[in-house]
């Protein structure tokens, strides 16, 4: 699909609308006046294989049009001026024309005929006519055609019906099922492929294909064996469908040889950890990617093209975005069957409307309102509990691999009576164009609360990116009254434009050299929306040195793999700035954590148990209000353990009790989530240990296929051998999605 | 050095006895597979076979080039006889070259429609173990010869494949064992 954009002038725009109006054929037109000084003759040819969308009308609403020339008469047409708007093979293509236009045409059965007034404009749109002509012309690459009209909304057919989302929350546990309902609006076979979200620490570990009443268990491969096996059936017309993973938190779901009109659906089952933070649960589900930028040289990132727009980006992997006058009939529903083992004291949807049942003070089910099912932001949900008791939540779990534990190690109370040394505090301001607008405004206020409680004792430094970065100043000022305001003012004249070289505020926020009589705090704001991850993951290995980071991931869909990671290898903490949340309290929050020493050099003494294979091999810092998750495998009996460290310069030692009935407890889940961990860990080492990248990638598949598991290095696939459609797989259509809620597209999509 | 004790308050029972449905399941089913293992090895009088193994040859076209690449489907029967069959548990090995397996359906009766559930370490391109259970009453369980399983494969080349087939588990819903056949077939749809 392609827009006529405003650069062609908003009067061709309208004078299109109304020939569309027209050529649409929704009415008889002849009863308009044909003795205008200048008329155009066409006819109105439906394309093969094109099917009326959900207006009932022809490639769209009455806004619409797709039209080809019949004869070439007077100046009405000339194939050799054609502007190609889209790609690939049924290209579209407009000619503005004069409206020196004969009014001698011969009479046509067909024909429809408008007027235009001296010196108007009149916009042609056609079909090249030597084009293959299916399936439709709401596909990728061709794309119908539709005027940008403002405040009018046209609703593209997508492959992509339904998302369903069903959790069910034990503890801190998450057993997820993801069911995607894809089905084919066009009249010819289909080749469905969706870029999607799940959170960074999901294990998915079940894949399931559903066609009509039949089900087919996929199986788990190295990536490359599953992607021939998939097109291998994809070329022989056999239903098939492929999962890849493209980033810890994007995935791409491929679904080949959907005939016209038949559904299928993909269930994917993850289990993840929830995070915890100040007293409170957070489950998060992601609904959309981002727009990611790349650098320039880039080619294995995720590119951010319009619909239709495929290969734009020259990106490995693809994301194509509806325009802000389009939606799909996509829509997700949510439900989440909640039971925290202890008392649930509040349950809040960050950016969604939910409707909360209390089933007893410890459960909870949460349904996501069908008012608020456009997946355009992430779910959300936080829940507080009665804090104290969970502080000794080791959960356990044995299967025919071995046993698992997982366990929450908070800092210890003692934290929050001690005060923190003076600190260097570097805000890093995101200001590419996607943090355009409301994300921007939102982290400048955050960044302002931060600045005016920062005291004479701290200096501060604030620094911008986009395609560049700059300063407020060459070195971090004393937060002064009189530089806490210069730093205000700074503040206030950012904006977001530009591309996201995040590398350039890596370097301003990290090489410059360290005050050694503070302690320096590098806190990046932003929406992570980049392609290469992995780049920016090494520098920051790299670069942190002493320094520790916190990650602000801003807006309604930050990337919170990156965001996480940052954080993680910073030694610091992540937290997130919704365009719903109250910046002061989140920073409120965050000053609270800084405010107090960490307790770094952990160390556990497990006691009894015999443990190995504990993940995170490098045990984090422990923040007040921040507990990390530890899991691992062991023999013997769960006991208490001790946790060691230090304060400053002091020794810190605390015990950890273990509730057997708890611990006798299975929890399923947790042998999937240890592998996922201990996936997570290895790829992280890729960058610290280049040179071993070989062993450890064998290492990452052997452990994602003996626990059956999505990882880099491998699929899920799944065909169904006795469904052979007739022809070839037909044509390829990604499932387009809707920028992030507060995103602006024209700063963020390549057109 | 400072020391903390933390505490717990352990939920109650009612409380730790709500597991989600679909973990019930899991559970179940490790449950269940667990007491046929037990069954099968812990009666020593038990006149049931160990287990029950056959050889089949499934047929191939002669004419085909090396490297041509088909998509078949192996439907795996179990006869449980005049019994209810309520858990069964099976391995499949093809000994023939060129075989991967690429999907796995469930069986007809409804009580097995489900996909089987496989164990990723057993896992290889021409071998699996897959495994079922139900734990539904006995009138709503199949008996006699049922299609438990379909395994879709990537047959790469021309010729017969031989095939390995290995019922090591067959179950009523109390977990009592009992005998059972297995057979393979080429599916027809």
């Amino acid at each position: 699909m392609n827009i006529l954009r405003s650069r062609w002038g908003a009067a061709a725009a309208a004078l299109l609308s109304a020939a569309c109006l027209i050529q649409a054929g929704c009415g008889d037109t002849s009863d308009r006046p044909t003795s205008a000084p200048a008329s155009a003759d066409f006819y109105h040819e439906q394309p093969k294989g094109a099917v009326p969308d959900a207006t009932g009308g022809f490639g769209g609403e009455s806004l619409n049009g797709d039209f080809r020339e019949k004869e070439s008469g007077a100046a009405v047409w000339d194939n050799s001026k054609r502007m190609t708007l889209g790609s690939g093979p049924n290209d579209v293509r407009t000619q503005s024309l004069s409206t020196t236009v004969r009014s001698d045409f011969p009479s046509r059965t067909q024909r429809r005929i408008f007027e235009l007034m001296p010196g108007e404009e009149l916009w042609v749109i056609a079909k090249g006519i030597d084009a293959p002509v299916q399936p439709a012309d709401e596909r990728p690459g061709c794309g119908a055609l539709m005027a940008k009209v403002p405040n009018v909304e046209k609703e593209v057919p997508v492959p992509l019906k339904h998302t369903s989302v069903v959790g069910n929350i034990d503890g801190y546990i998450a057993t997820v099922d993801v069911t995607q309902q894809f089905q084919n609006p066009y009249d010819s076979k289909i080749e469905a492929v969706y870029v999607f979200p799940l959170p960074e620490n999901a294990a998915v570990n079940e894949f399931v294909m559903t066609v009509g009443d039949r089900k087919i268990r996929g199986i788990i491969r190295e990536r490359e064996q599953a992607e021939k096996i998939y097109n291998e059936a994809r070329s022989q017309g056999h239903v098939a469908s492929l999962l890849t993973e493209e980033r810890p938190n994007i995935f791409t779901q491929k679904v080949a040889n959907i005939e016209p009109g038949k559904q299928i659906d993909i269930n994917i089952r993850y289990f993840n950890t929830l995070q915890y933070d100040d007293g409170a649960y957070e489950f998060v589900f992601p609904m959309v990617v981002g727009p990611r930028y790349n650098p320039p040289a880039s080619a294995d990132g995720i590119g951010a093209v319009a619909r239709g727009a495929n290969g734009k980006s020259g990106q490995s992997t693809e994301v194509q975005y509806l325009s802000p006058s389009e939606r799909s009939g996509h829509d997700v529903s949510v439900s989440l069957n909640i039971k925290a083992g202890v008392d649930i004291q509040n349950v809040r949807c960050v950016n969604h409307n939910v409707d909360v049942k209390t089933l007893t003070e410890t459960e909870r089910t949460v349904t996501l309102s069908p008012a608020d099912s456009i997946p355009n932001k992430d779910f959300v949900l936080r829940y507080r509990v009665a804090g104290d008791k969970i502080k000794t939540a080791m959960m356990t779990h044995k299967d025919d691999h071995g046993q698992y534990f997982t366990m929450m190690l908070y800092p210890p109370a003692e934290l929050k009576q001690v005060q923190r040394s003076p600190m260097e505090m570097v805000f890093v301001l995101d200001c590419s164009g996607s943090m355009n607008g409301q994300p921007i405004n939102q982290a400048r206020a955050a960044i302002s609360h931060a600045l005016q409680s920062l005291t004479p004792r701290d200096t501060f430094q604030i620094i911008n990116f986009s395609s560049t970065s700059s300063q407020l100043g060459p070195v971090p000022v004393i937060a002064t009254q009189a530089n806490i305001q210069k730093g205000l003012n700074y503040l206030a004249s950012l904006n977001g434009s530009g591309g996201t070289e995040m590398i350039e505020g890596l370097k301003a926020a990290l090489d410059f050299p360290h005050d050694e009589g503070r302690f320096r705090l590098v806190s990046f704001m932003t929406d992570g929306y980049i392609g290469n991850d992995p780049d920016i993951l090494h520098a920051v290995a790299q670069k942190v040195g002493d320094s520790r980071i916190f990650s602000f991931g801003v807006g309604q869909s930050p990337n919170r793999y990156l965001m996480d990671r940052m954080a993680l290898l910073g030694r610091g903490a992540v937290a997130y700035l919704s365009l719903n949340d109250d910046a002061a309290q989140v920073m409120d929050r965050f000053n609270e954590r800084i405010s107090h020493p960490a307790m770094t050099d952990l160390s556990i003494d497990w006691g009894n148990m015999n443990v190995t294979d504990v993940y995170p091999q490098i045990l984090p810092d422990l923040i007040v209000g921040r507990p990390v998750v530890v899991t691992g495998r062991f023999t013997g009996e769960p006991s208490a353990v001790t946790v060691g460290g230090r304060t400053g310069m002091q020794p810190v030692f605390y015990t950890v009790a273990v509730d057997s009935r708890e611990t006798n407890h299975d929890h399923t889940g947790i042998g999937a989530v240890w592998a996922r961990l201990k996936i997570s860990d290895l790829m992280a080492q890729v960058s610290r240990m280049p040179e071993q990248s070989h062993e450890i990638q064998k290492s990452v598949l052997q452990t994602a296929l003996d626990y059956n598991l999505m990882s880099a290095f491998t699929a899920f696939v799944a065909v169904d051998s006795m469904t052979k459609t007739e022809g070839n797989f037909g044509t390829t259509v990604a499932v387009p999605v809707p920028v992030p809620a507060g995103v602006t597209y024209d700063t963020t999509v390549e057109n | 050095m400072n020391s903390i004790e933390t505490t717990i308050t352990p939920p109650s029972l009612k409380q730790r006895c709500r597991v989600p449905l679909c973990w019930a399941l899991l559970i179940a089913f490790d449950v269940s597979l667990m007491a046929l293992t037990y069954a099968q090895d812990g009666d020593p009088h038990s006149d049931v076979r160990e287990s029950q193994s056959i050889e089949s040859t499934i047929a191939g076209p002669n004419d085909a080039r090396a490297d041509a690449i088909r998509f078949e489907a192996i439907d795996v029967f179990v006869d449980s006889g005049k019994q209810s069959l309520a858990a069964w548990q099976l391995e499949l090995i093809c000994r023939s070259n060129g075989v991967e397996i690429v999907g796995i359906e469930g069986g007809e009766h409804p009580a097995f429609k489900e996909p089987p559930y496989y164990d990723p370490r057993a896992m290889n391109n021409n071998r699996v173990i897959l495994g079922a259970f139900n734990t539904g009453a006995a009138e709503n369980l199949p008996t006699g010869r049922s299609r438990v399983a379909r395994v879709h494969v990537q047959i790469t080349g021309p010729g017969d494949r031989s095939w390995h087939t290995e019922l090591t588990t067959s179950a009523t819903f109390d977990g009592t064992r009992i005998p059972a056949k297995i057979s393979i077939a080429k599916s027809h749809g």
